[in-house]
């Protein structure tokens, strides 16, 4: 700081809030170090007072174990909860499964027998032409629907007439296998030379 | 998000979070439930936390916001600066000094306490943690023109009340 009044018209913007961070560390060095005119006293006493702030709030030795501690025990407490959420859930899934176990095994096993009992086998023809000629027509039906069903895959037959070219790869398998038994020929004359 | 990633993130701001908790509600103890509250709703939110730019401003909003709550939920007393005043730290300087020592504590506490909000925060942001206006502005959710027009209205009344105990002093 050049001058008092240098001091003044930085102070005067620095109570109007326009002083930037750099500004007012300069006005606090500069009030650490002068002796300044009794006018700016009370200006002197708010920048040490600034200047003495952070000291005089000690923080808690402990207070980054205490928080650590805290973090931890909340990171132990979520695992937990995610096991126990996941066990009681597959608890639930193996009840549940249980429960369809025994209504498969005993109700639907009832509810099988009770439509067998109802079911029992009885002639519904009186007349064996009559029973031949139903019997005749209800095989037809089934046999025309499975004509339907044989018709959709007809498609497959030109999958099979692109495969065809790929035959004659076979007739050059077989020129390497006859190559093959020219080297076993080719091992033999070796032997015998030696 | 493990706890020791947590940890590496969002540790290294306790103390200023616990100065600024401190600095609002006047208390030791409750600034210290506060703080750990802070960090068990930054935790909450761990998975969150890489998505922030600046977790510091993150953290000092969250402070904030939970101190404005508590001194909602009790009026700010001065027994409670009576209190902290004798759990002030051990000074083994001689009593001369220790005087002068308390003397600019109760300067630096009346000043600050003697604010309204927010310009109790801005004070503290601003001249306790040396923050520039934009940083403040992330901090307390303000635009930076209303934080210049609290800090200037807050520096004018602290002066005052220094001017007052100034001439008391020479009287």
């Amino acid at each position: 700081m050049e001058s008092i009044a240098e001091l003044r018209e930085m102070l005067e913007r620095f109570y109007r809030g326009e002083t930037s961070l750099e500004e007012e560390k300069r006005l606090a060095e500069y009030f650490s170090a002068n002796q300044v005119p009794e006018e700016f006293m009370p200006d002197r006493e708010l920048f040490r007072a600034f200047g003495s702030a952070d000291e005089k709030v000690p923080v808690p030795e402990d207070l980054d174990q205490k928080i650590a501690a805290s973090i931890d025990r909340a990171e132990r407490k979520a695992v937990r909860s995610r096991r126990i959420s996941l066990f009681s859930l597959s608890g639930l899934a193996a009840g549940l499964l249980i429960m369809i176990a025994v209504y498969l095994f005993f109700i639907r096993q009832d509810d099988s027998r009770s439509m067998i009992a109802a079911n029992e086998w009885s002639d519904t023809y009186d007349d064996p032409a009559e029973a031949y000629e139903e019997a005749r027509r209800t095989l037809m039906y089934v046999s025309s629907k499975l004509n339907d069903g044989t018709e959709e895959l007809k498609h497959i037959q030109q999958v099979r007439k692109t495969t065809e070219p790929l035959q004659t790869l076979s007739k050059i398998n077989k020129g390497t296998k006859e190559l093959s038994l020219l080297g076993q020929l080719q091992r033999v004359r070796e032997i015998e030379r030696q | 998000m493990k706890s020791s990633d947590f940890k590496l993130l969002v540790m290294p701001f306790s103390s200023r979070l616990f100065r600024m908790a401190y600095r609002l509600l006047n208390s030791r103890e409750e600034a210290e439930d506060i703080v750990q509250e802070v960090y068990m709703k930054l935790w909450g939110m761990r998975n969150e936390l890489p998505g922030y730019d600046n977790i510091e401003a993150l953290s000092v909003r969250i402070t904030r916001n939970l101190c404005l709550d508590q001194l909602r939920r009790r009026k700010v007393s001065q027994a409670a600066l009576k209190n902290e005043r004798s759990l002030a730290e051990d000074d083994t300087d001689n009593p001369e000094h220790r005087l002068v020592k308390e003397e600019q504590k109760e300067v630096i506490h009346t000043l600050i306490a003697s604010l309204p909000e927010p310009q109790r925060s801005l004070v503290h942001l601003r001249h306790l943690e040396g923050k520039d206006y934009e940083e403040i502005s992330q901090m307390v959710n303000m635009n930076v023109n209303a934080i210049r027009v609290s800090i200037s209205r807050a520096r004018k009344q602290m002066r005052e009340m220094l001017e007052k105990k100034y001439s008391s002093w020479k009287a």
